[in-house]
């Protein structure tokens, strides 16, 4: 396990706890209630019972730091990471023309989809052929579609999870890939915020869960939502947007830098004088802490955001150069500057809301998003391995639901073109941290419908997370929150190095 | 390999435990207890086994012995809880015991299986204590009589003497003034009343400042947030950003500001709980009440009711009765004896539920509730009322298993309601019969009469109208007619054309068609026109203009175009079809050039033969061209209707289509003259006209006196001035006819509601009835009719303008083209309608409004009522139990949601039933309890210790027994409200509909007034614990960095801050005074030597900041920081302030 390395000047930046000692005051004078967690935040109303996790890692870590990209609407992956001849084969038959077993036949299919509104969707039967070739690549020979050419580059430092399965057929889809429930049942803290729960932090000046991306709907914050483990363990919003990276971060309309210092010193002389009359509140401990770190905060977070501190050469790698990957390519490069400087969950929304969703015209709106993210993520994964970061960080790739192998002809739709929601088989990748390179796990059947070999529901990546940060989420548990056993999931350690 | 080794490795382990080292109390029994009591204790005994004494263990069940003891591998229990087979294995659900757990009981069945004697079983469920009704306990006797304010603090105190616990002196006035301030009304009190309080020595002036605070609408907004956390308060949510309501429905803020009314007055607890579940079967007519249901809307999910009803079952349990009742959806109760079928029994009560909306005064009609349809969205409604009826009287609960829909047992019959046994109670359910308003709310009064108003407001409108229209026509018309005059006039001195000079075929107007490009087929239905009698004629006159091919038709289909009977004009030829034969042939001939382009053509119907006799006069001469000759007539009839087709190339007109009986008698005629037809305008819409779809375009017809339509000269100058007297001539017929539509649709609303009233009359006379019900028939039709004339008149009026418009107007064609397209439409509706009205009456009218049952289930009253009984063990309880935890930050019993077996014990169990109690003796009203609570000795205690060593923290440190009060923090909407209030800004406006998020730093009304529901929260409020709107039964309280960065960075609390800064001020120009001041307002309380001194240093080093930084002074903007270097330094020091950690904090 290396230490997060420096990386060269933009890292001698950081003045931990520089605020602190500018006001003479840091840390010895001011004992820490039991209750408090690492970072200054605390619970009153935590059972006593209970204490919470103390920070620490449960078993030796593997990985220090995520990067967990999403892709909403729900990739196809037969047009990316699962490419099944069969379906050129037998284009235009229906399922039971076709020589395998008929698929919505087999008793997965009503296993693993669960309809919200009551209906099973459409069933749709004939195929539809693959709308873009694919070749093999790396030593294993994985077939990669050909509007990712950048990222089938990089594939034996990837392990493929070909059998993944979800069982909601709709877009609730995208929550569940999150937090593990269906949207029938109850909700559940997000993995990131199991995650900010379960870990210390490694840097103080920086929040340990973060989203990076944008969004319309709202319910996308569901992604990052804490439930009740409580809203301290909610994903912090940062934006890239240089005037306001962090929720009411930035100084007020006309406030100088010098004069919110000595208010800030101000409040907390106020407050240690309050202390000194009321040692036993341990509140106003944690709040004297809480100031601290989001001073901290609203000075690290523009810092570690400014990627004017990046070579050109950087730029070029992550595609910010050019307009069609410029968007996604500043997001993960952010997130690889806050993996670095140690946050532990960086959620990195890598597509609009939906936009994945290729019910018609899955050529065009595929080839168009995989050229939007293949130089970014390529980028990625060969700047964390040429740093060493993949040493510490852990890149998860994956959507909410694959696409049907049949083409989908709803009603009214005069050329149909596209494939419908899929939740019984999709790819999701991992890599860096503790992961196997150049894997190749699970597989789905012949025509790219049902996870067959080593399904895998989507908490077993969630489980695989947990378990390379050194978590295990039994020891997570609150008591008087019911989690099932499927809530846990279980590690993959065919991927795990 | 590593992790395979672990498993090897704790096998290992596990195998080794020795008998000697296993306790059955310490080891054994807590596994038992967490994994197989459930089925094998008090609550049940599956296989008639019980496993919660060794006793029992020992003795086994149906299956014999589970423990034998030293013989653990002939033990069943060994055997069960290893067996390899999934079926086989127990406990039967999640993981299976670990290999560590099963050594343990292994090797305590090896050592004997040994128990303590004394050992006794699980307690009956049935003696659990909450299952048990409250009884009023006496107070108890207390030694320290004087600390003893009411019978709370005997309870309290019996606690402290028995813990030897030393309760702390009462706190100092200014901390228990703000403490009591901000526990009933959410505000913190202001410096001014903070002094009068100090001031007031009276030995009752606490209790004054109680009573006021109860009896003010700020208690009621804040008592109202906290129930509203407990009955999940929330707006609509979905899809907000599409708009798409899937959860909660649009103008709920109704129940909202029903909590705060209900709270305010005080009205009981199982009142509230009545109405929440049943208004619509107890107050079936009281919008306000009606509001209430509410609580079951907000449960609503749009895309799964099955959804919506698990919801209602879970949380009404939770709520009312702190059950868990969601354990037993998919088994058996764990923990409490309730089954799954009495799950299903509960869910019951809710089956036949349905979302409806409702109008209410003075705001429109929200249109009925649609039913849902995959695939569309719904936005919210934005006026009246959504509300809970019972829409599905004989709705069956079906038992499904596994928490699965999909899995309904078969066999098993529909569940009828019913209530957990174990609670005691009956529920006796009785069909309502509902008030006739209350399933049709269109009887309401406030409709009729705002209907009613709208339409006399139009009468009025079209009334003023008309004289406004009269007075600009008398005002022009002089003008207008001198202009038509002129333009004769200049007509008239027109050379005369060297070929004959074009007029109308036959009298002043005649139809014509110009087919020089494309093709115009028009078609007429002869509306009216019954069967004709043998020997009757059908004439019309034809001017062929440019000859190519016209033809008129005796139309077989008009829509698909085909034709019966046919006379064709083509390049010199009369051809028609051979009787009985569609077969062309030539009837006679014509030639233009010798003048035959005038002709009357006549058909002669013989309907007997199935012939006509065709007869074609040139109009020049008198000469008969074709006399009688027989043609088809191949069976038509004029309902079919007829054509006139202008082929490509020809130009026609037509005059004087006539229809006669044989005896002469006129049938129809149609003969294009004015008034009826107007110069320049087409047929099309009017009298049966219509243009057929298989004409081609750039080919017109219209109505003219001239050959053709001019587009230049005189003759366009004398249209446009008959055209502009005729659209202000126009302009008085359209809004004279728009008094009669209006005039006309009171009088049809004024009989559809005397026939609906009627109809729903106690005093059913079916005679009387029917007249009235045909009468609304009729005047209905009348009112669509007179409407449809209005849309003419108006049409006609602005065709007339647009005509009336120079022709170099860019704009006069396109409107001349939009009016006649409109005039069309309008004259077929009108046509349609006078053809409706020549039908009988009917008992067809439009209903005023929806229908709904007319009886309700009673299921929900009987729930309601079963909850508020005073005999209901939990109801009271549960209630006390929050209001308790409200006030003093915690409550007595931890799981509020949980009364059950598993839930935890009260801290002071004899108290929580004396409140419960003394509640219903008090009408299960809230602010009695309040007062006693808040002026108990318990309430006034202080907070702070002071330090660190105090004896009462060894014997408990987490002051469950209260002998301090506990420290708090504010409320995510107590933060908002309180800087608003401090700063004068609060804007004390109660109610209406929820304000959007994107205000939440500007708007200045109290935070439970924004929009709060499953998808977003307002930032601000949840960065500060704001409730979750979907599991709201507990708030955390955390403190996070993001608190101080909106505390210290928000546009509110900036802007609040220099507010307040600016108005203490001008009361206090000394730094010292302003200090004292603000510190007062702020923190309720003077400021300390210590903090005195460093607040003034504070403002020394802010100012020469200020003056090193070449602040001017001078006018500052409203929400800019001041210019004025002191001003600015106090603004910093009121923003500090609010940023303290005592800000925020309650002690």
């Amino acid at each position: 396990m290396s230490n997060i390395p420096t990386r060269g000047p933009q890292c001698n930046h950081i003045h931990r706890r520089q605020f602190v000692s500018d006001l003479g005051l840091g840390f010895a004078g001011l004992a820490m209630g039991s209750m408090l967690h690492w970072d200054g935040v605390g619970r009153a109303d935590a059972p006593r019972a209970h204490a919470g996790p103390d920070g620490r890692p449960h078993f030796a870590p593997k990985a220090r730091s995520v990067i967990w990209i999403f892709l909403s609407g729900g990739v196809s992956h037969l047009e990316t990471f699962d490419p099944k001849p069969a379906l050129n084969r037998y284009a235009g038959k229906t399922y039971s023309e076709a020589p395998f077993p008929n698929p919505q036949r087999s008793p997965l299919f009503l296993l693993r989809s669960r309809s919200v509104v009551g209906m099973d969707r459409d069933l749709y039967v004939k195929i539809f052929p693959l709308q873009v070739g694919s070749r093999r690549y790396g030593q294993n020979g994985m077939d990669v579609s050909d509007w990712l050419p950048n990222l089938a580059g990089c594939v034996d430092d990837i392990a493929f999870v070909r059998s993944m399965y979800t069982t909601d057929n709709d877009h609730a889809a995208e929550f569940q890939m999150h937090h593990g429930r269906h949207a029938l049942d109850e909700k559940q803290p997000s993995i990131g915020s199991w995650i900010h729960y379960g870990l210390g932090t490694l840097n103080d000046n920086l929040p340990k869960f973060v989203f990076l991306g944008q969004y319309r709907d709202t319910r996308v914050r569901e992604n990052f939502a804490a439930d009740y483990l409580g809203p301290q363990h909610n994903g912090i919003e940062l934006s890239l947007d240089p005037n306001n990276p962090l929720p009411f971060g930035t100084r007020g309309r006309g406030v100088l830098p010098r004069e919110q210092q000595n208010q800030f010193e101000f409040v907390n002389e106020l407050n240690r004088i309050a202390a000194a009359q009321h040692p036993e509140d341990e509140q106003l401990q944690a709040r004297i802490r809480s100031y601290e770190l989001a001073f901290r905060m609203q000075r690290s977070v523009p810092e570690a955001l400014d990627l004017n501190r990046e070579t050109p050469e950087m730029h070029r790698l992550y595609g910010i150069d050019n307009p069609t990957t410029a968007v996604y390519g500043r997001r993960l490069l952010a997130a690889r500057r806050l993996a670095e400087r140690g946050v532990r969950f960086n959620l990195v929304y890598l597509s609009d809301y939906g936009e994945w969703d290729s019910h018609q015209d899955l050529r065009g709106n595929h080839s168009r998003s995989c050229a939007r993210i293949d130089k970014p993520v390529a980028g990625l994964l060969k700047d964390l391995k040429r740093s060493g970061l993949s040493d510490d960080v852990l890149v998860v790739f994956c959507t909410e639901f694959g696409r049907t192998p049949a083409l989908e002809s709803r009603a009214g739709l005069a050329n149909p073109t596209g494939r419908d929601h899929h939740p019984h088989g999709f790819t999701v990748w991992l890599a860096g941290a503790g992961i196997r390179p150049g894997v190749i796990h699970g597989a789905t059947d012949e025509l790219g419908f049902h996870a067959i070999e080593h399904p895998h529901y989507v908490t077993d990546i969630h489980a695989t997370v947990l378990h390379l940060l050194g978590l295990d989420p039994h020891r997570l548990a609150i008591p008087g929150r019911q989690r099932l056993e499927i809530d846990y999931g279980t590690p993959i350690r065919q991927i795990m190095a | 390999m590593r992790f395979t080794l672990a498993i090897a490795a704790s096998l290992l382990a596990a195998a080794d435990v020795a008998a000697q080292d296993v306790d059955y109390v310490r080891d054994v029994k807590p596994i038992l207890k967490e994994r197989c009591f459930a089925c094998h204790g008090a609550l049940q005994q599956k296989g008639k086994l019980r496993l919660d004494t060794g006793e029992f263990i020992r003795k086994g069940g149906r299956n014999g012995s589970a423990a034998i003891p030293q013989k653990p591998t002939e033990s069943l229990l060994i055997e069960r809880i290893t067996a390899r087979e999934e079926t086989e294995r127990m406990p039967p659900e999640g993981k299976p015991l670990t290999p560590e757990q099963i050594a343990k009981i292994k090797a305590w069945i090896a050592g004997g299986a040994k128990s303590p004697a004394t050992e006794k079983p699980e307690s009956d469920p049935r003696e659990h204590w909450a299952f048990k009704k409250p009884v009023r306990p006496a107070a108890p006797r207390i030694a320290d009589a004087a600390w003893i304010k009411n019978p709370i603090d005997a309870f309290i105190s019996k606690q402290h003497v028995k813990h030897g616990l030393q309760p702390l002196q009462p706190a100092d006035k200014h901390v228990l003034l703000r403490r009591v301030y901000l526990d009933l009304i959410g505000l913190p009190p202001t410096r001014d009343a903070l002094q009068a309080f100090l001031e007031d020595a009276s030995p009752l002036a606490y209790e004054k400042v109680v009573d006021r605070l109860l009896n003010s609408p700020q208690y009621a907004e804040r008592w109202a947030r906290h129930w509203m956390d407990v009955w999940r308060y929330s707006d609509w949510y979905g899809r907000r950003s599409v708009p798409d309501v899937l959860s909660s429905y649009g103008m709920i803020w109704r129940w909202r500001d029903w909590i705060v009314r209900s709270v305010g007055q005080d009205k009981g607890y199982d009142q509230m709980i009545l109405e929440m579940l049943a208004a619509d079967e107890i107050n079936p007519t009281d919008d306000s009440s009606l509001v209430a249901t509410g609580f079951i809307v907000r449960n609503f999910f749009r895309w799964n009711y099955n959804q919506w009803k698990k919801d209602l079952v879970e949380h009404t349990g939770k709520a009312f009765l702190g059950l868990t009742l969601n354990c037993c959806h998919c088994h058996d109760h764990k923990y409490d004896p309730i089954s799954q079928v009495e799950y299903f029994k509960f869910r019951a009560f809710f089956e036949p539920i349905e979302i409806r909306h409702d109008r209410v005064p003075g705001e429109p009609d929200p249109g009925p509730y649609p039913k849902y349809n995959y695939g569309s969205s719904y936005g919210p409604i934005k006026s009246g009322m959504v509300r809970i009826f019972d829409a599905d009287l004989n709705a069956k609960t079906l038992m499904y298993s596994g928490g699965d829909q999909r899995n309904i047992m078969a066999g098993k019959p529909p569940i009828e309601p019913g209530t957990p046994a174990i609670l005691g109670g009956t529920t006796d359910i009785e069909l309502v019969t509902l008030p006739a308003a209350a399933w049709n709310p269109a009887l309401k009064p406030f409709i009729r009469d705002e209907e009613t108003r709208k339409i006399e407001k139009a009468i009025g409108e079209a009334e003023r109208e008309v004289t406004a229209a009269r007075a600009l026509l008398d005002k022009s018309r002089p003008a207008l007619e001198a202009a038509v005059a002129k333009a004769k006039a200049d007509v008239g001195r027109e050379p005369v054309a060297k070929e004959k000079p074009e007029s109308a075929l036959a009298g002043t107007q005649s139809l014509f068609i110009d087919a020089t490009q494309g093709r115009r087929i028009l078609a007429n239905d002869l509306p009216g026109l019954k069967v004709l009698p043998d020997g009757a004629t059908l004439s019309f006159k034809l001017w062929i203009r440019r000859d190519a091919h016209v033809n008129f038709q005796l139309a077989r289909n008009i829509p698909e175009g085909l034709t019966a009977a046919f006379i064709a004009f083509e390049k010199g030829k009369i051809v028609t079809y051979r009787p009985d034969s569609f077969t062309e042939f030539e009837a006679g001939r014509y030639d233009v050039s010798a003048k035959q382009d005038r002709f009357e053509v006549r058909l002669e119907l013989q309907t007997s033969t199935n012939q006509l006799l065709l007869s074609v006069k040139n109009l020049a001469d008198g000469k008969m061209l074709v006399s009688k000759a027989p043609a088809a007539l191949n069976g038509w009839n004029p309902r079919q209707g007829i054509f006139f087709d202008a082929r490509t190339g020809s130009s026609v007109a037509f005059d004087e289509l006539e229809v006669t009986a044989p005896g002469g008698a006129r049938l129809l005629r149609v003969d294009f003259e004015p008034s009826a037809y107007r110069e320049g305008q087409d047929v099309a819409g009017r009298d049966g006209w219509s243009v057929h779809a298989m004409s081609l375009p750039g080919a017109t017809s219209k109505v003219s006196a001239f050959g053709a339509a001019a587009t230049s000269g005189p003759r366009l100058a004398l249209q446009q001035a008959r055209a502009a007297l005729a659209a202000k001539e126009l302009a008085v017929t359209a809004a004279e006819t728009k008094v009669a539509a209006a005039r006309a649709q009171l009088a049809s609303f004024r009989a559809r509601i005397a026939a609906e009233s009627a109809r729903f009359s106690s005093t059913n006379n079916k005679v009387a009835t029917d007249n009235l019900v045909r009468e609304a028939n009729t005047k209905e039709r009348q009112a669509v009719a007179a409407a449809a004339r209005g849309n003419v008149a108006v049409a006609e009026a602005a065709l007339a303008a647009a005509e009336a418009l120079a022709a170099s107007d860019p704009k006069r064609s396109t409107l001349i083209q939009t009016a006649t397209s409109s005039l069309t439409k309008a004259r077929a509706a009108l046509t349609q309608a006078e053809t409706a009205l020549k039908q009988p009456s009917n008992a067809q009218y439009a209903a005023l409004g929806m229908t709904f049952p007319q009886k309700s289930t009673g299921r929900r009253t009987a729930l309601a009522r079963w909850i508020a009984d005073k005999d209901n063990p939990l109801t009271a309880r549960v209630a006390v139990n929050y209001l308790w935890g409200w006030h003093f930050g915690r409550p007595l019993v931890d799981t509020t949601v949980d009364f059950g077996r598993n839930g935890k014990r009260p801290s002071h169990p004899d108290l929580l039933d004396w409140l419960a109690v003394e509640f219903m003796a008090n009408g299960w009203k809230m602010k009695p309890l309040h007062r006693l609570i808040v002026t108990s000795n318990a309430y006034r205690m202080r907070s702070s210790l002071g330090g660190m060593d105090h004896p009462n923290l060894a014997k408990d440190p987490d002051n469950r027994f209260l002998w301090r009060f506990n420290t708090g923090r504010m409320e995510a909407e107590v933060v908002r409200d309180s800087v608003l209030h401090l700063a004068g800004m609060l804007d004390p406006a109660i109610g209406g509909p929820e304000i959007p998020h994107e205000q939440g730093l500007t708007s200045l009304r109290r935070s439970i007034y924004f929009a709060h529901h499953g998808e977003a929260k307002l930032q601000f409020l949840e960065l500060f614990d704001a409730a979750n709107a979907c599991d709201a039964y507990k708030r955390t309280m955390s403190v996070l960095p993001q608190q101080a960065l909106a505390m210290s960075n928000s546009e509110l609390t900036l802007k609040l801050s220099r507010a307040l800064a600016r108005k203490l001020a001008t009361a206090h120009k000394q730094d010292d005074d302003f200090i004292r001041a603000a510190f007062e307002q702020v923190l309720s309380r003077p400021p300390s030597k210590v903090e005195a001194s460093a607040t003034r240093a504070f403002l020394a080093r802010q100012e020469k900041l200020f003056r090193d930084s070449g602040l001017k002074g001078g006018s500052t903007p409203a929400d800019m920081p001041s210019n004025d270097l002191t001003m600015r330094a106090r603004e910093n020091l009121v923003h500090a302030l609010f940023n303290h950690s005592d800000f925020v904090t309650i002690r």
